[in-house]
């Protein structure tokens, strides 16, 4: 009986991997303060690529990104450039030669939270699993976690 | 006669320079008030990174550049090593809506060649840009000072650690002027959710750049303007530019010795100009393809038309190392028959701000003079 569980639980994670394994969620946040402006996943391309500097109500938008080296950051720019960090090097060598700089990075999930949190038109996402009720959730990103 | 037209174009030249001191000197006024108030981000500390240059702090001010070293052993020509560029760059986001960009570049500062003693250029200092953007909008920046013509995508990012070869392809550089010193409005347009980059622009009148030599080309009255999509990894553009042309060129004639004045005689062909060009951009995985296409024909005189296009590959072969593999064909006006120009090259990325290249070209009925041989480089963004 136990044997034949097991087998049903393999063929389920063989056929649904997603099911089982993308429990975990990423949140693109804002502050509470926000309003009810939504955004399109193309929005938030243009956001990150500093692309987008406004908010529809004129304010400006303040992205926040995870270092380079974060297991989130490397998933949000495969969802959202649908390509790794690194591979964005070339991209940012030539907006740095047309005066654009990245996002500002913030060491931790909680350090993100806690300044979208308290900052006006900043923009950034961290694991669903973290959030307060101190910030408003734009939109959920799938991640593809390893089991 | 010559006289006044230099003491007319130097007066132009100090006219245009002032107006870059008065758009720096607005810039600097505007940031003086400000200067203690933080930008919207978080705190920051003064870094430097290499290839993203010195942060200072939360100010919105960024110093940096780029240098790149160069040796070419060129058909025709002597072999010749130089300090190419050294430019610097200084970005400052003033207040959430206005931008100061400057770029001075040192160009040619070091030149060593076989047969001549080690110089460098005469007049090395070179205003590449130096602008101020005022942002009403992502839809709408306005723009003011000089800035770099937005013909095709080469030479919008022409600087040396950004692209893969040494050589320039002629068609990004001679039927235009690289840089326009007026005014622009540029910005991202989103119908359809579908991106739709713009820029419309115009020079001020009788802005001459302050770098030309006698003889050179001179391209005056500009306006002009620049559309840009994306479609997934796919980026396309098309360019409109409208604009005087002006050669200067000096007949000698066989004189007396005592007659040295009258051996020679300046002469100039004015024409207007209508420049078209089409350009293309695809990456996915390191690798790359390119291309831009360029038509301009002119009022006057016959064979007046110019065209060319390049096509040019990327395709990496380790995890630093690429190759590199470019058609061009460049059929100047006049006479002369179009080159082609074929290049093969390498280039080494041990890092990413750090680009080592080399390469060889070789070019078919070459009458319009297109550079051709070997060459090497080496540049990085610092």
């Amino acid at each position: 009986m136990r044997r034949v569980i097991l087998l049903c639980l393999f063929l389920l994670g063989a056929f649904f991997p997603t099911q089982l394994c993308a429990t975990e969620q990423l949140a693109v946040i804002v502050s509470r303060a926000h309003g009810g402006e939504s955004l399109s996943r193309a929005d938030l391309t243009r956001i990150y690529e500093r692309r987008r500097r406004f908010w529809n109500n004129g304010a400006r938008i303040v992205p926040i990104n995870l270092p380079a080296e974060h297991p989130m950051r490397t998933q949000f720019s495969l969802e959202v450039f649908d390509k790794p960090p690194e591979d964005m090097q070339d991209y940012w060598n030539a907006q740095y030669f047309q005066g654009v700089s990245p996002p500002y990075v913030l060491a931790s999930e909680d350090a993100v939270l806690e300044f979208v949190a308290t900052t006006p038109g900043a923009i950034g996402y961290v694991s669903a699993g973290i959030l307060n009720g101190q910030v408003q959730v734009l939109m959920h990103l799938p991640i593809a976690v390893s089991p | 006669m010559l006289r006044d037209n230099v003491r007319i174009r130097m007066n132009l030249v100090q006219a245009r320079h002032v107006l870059l001191s008065c758009i720096f000197a607005v810039a600097v006024q505007s940031v003086g008030p400000v200067a203690s108030v933080r930008a919207a981000g978080p705190v920051q500390p003064t870094q430097y990174t290499l290839g993203r240059g010195l942060s200072i702090g939360n100010t919105g001010l960024t110093i940096g550049g780029y240098a790149n070293l160069q040796y070419e052993d060129l058909r025709d020509d002597a072999r010749r090593f130089s300090v190419n560029t050294l430019s610097s760059q200084i970005s400052w986001d003033l207040l959430s809506r206005v931008r100061f960009f400057s770029e001075i570049e040192l160009e040619d500062i070091l030149i060593a060649q076989d047969g001549r003693r080690l110089r460098s250029r005469e007049d090395p200092l070179e205003i590449e840009r130096l602008y101020v953007d005022l942002f009403a909008s992502d839809a709408l920046v306005g723009r003011v000072g000089k800035f770099l013509t937005p013909v095709g995508r080469w030479n919008e990012i022409h600087a040396a650690p950004l692209v893969w070869t040494t050589s320039r392809p002629s068609i990004t550089s001679q039927p235009f002027s690289e840089n326009t010193t007026g005014g622009m409005i540029h910005g991202t347009l989103t119908p359809f959710d579908y991106d739709l980059e713009y820029a419309a622009y115009a020079a001020f009148p009788d802005s001459l750049d302050p770098d030309e030599e006698e003889g050179a080309l001179e391209f005056e009255e500009t306006v002009g303007f620049r559309l840009r999509s994306r479609l997934g990894d796919f980026q396309f553009g098309a360019s409109y530019a409208n604009f005087v042309k002006e050669r200067e060129f000096e007949i000698e004639f066989e004189c007396e010795e005592e007659e040295e004045d009258e051996c020679e005689e300046e002469f100039e062909i004015e024409s207007r100009e209508n420049l078209l060009g089409l350009d293309f951009f695809w990456s996915r995985n390191r690798y790359e393809l390119s291309g831009e296409f360029i038509y301009s024909f002119g009022n006057r005189g016959i064979d007046n038309k110019e065209w060319g296009l390049f096509l040019q590959g990327v395709a990496p072969l380790t995890r630093h190392v690429y190759s590199i593999g470019r058609y061009e064909f460049f059929d100047p006006s006049g006479p002369v028959p179009g080159a082609h120009v074929w290049t093969l090259g390498l280039a080494y990325r041990p890092i990413h701000p750090l680009i080592l290249k080399v390469e060889y070209s070789v070019a078919h009925d070459n009458f319009a003079e297109v550079q051709e041989g070997f060459g090497a480089s080496i540049a990085i963004l610092f």
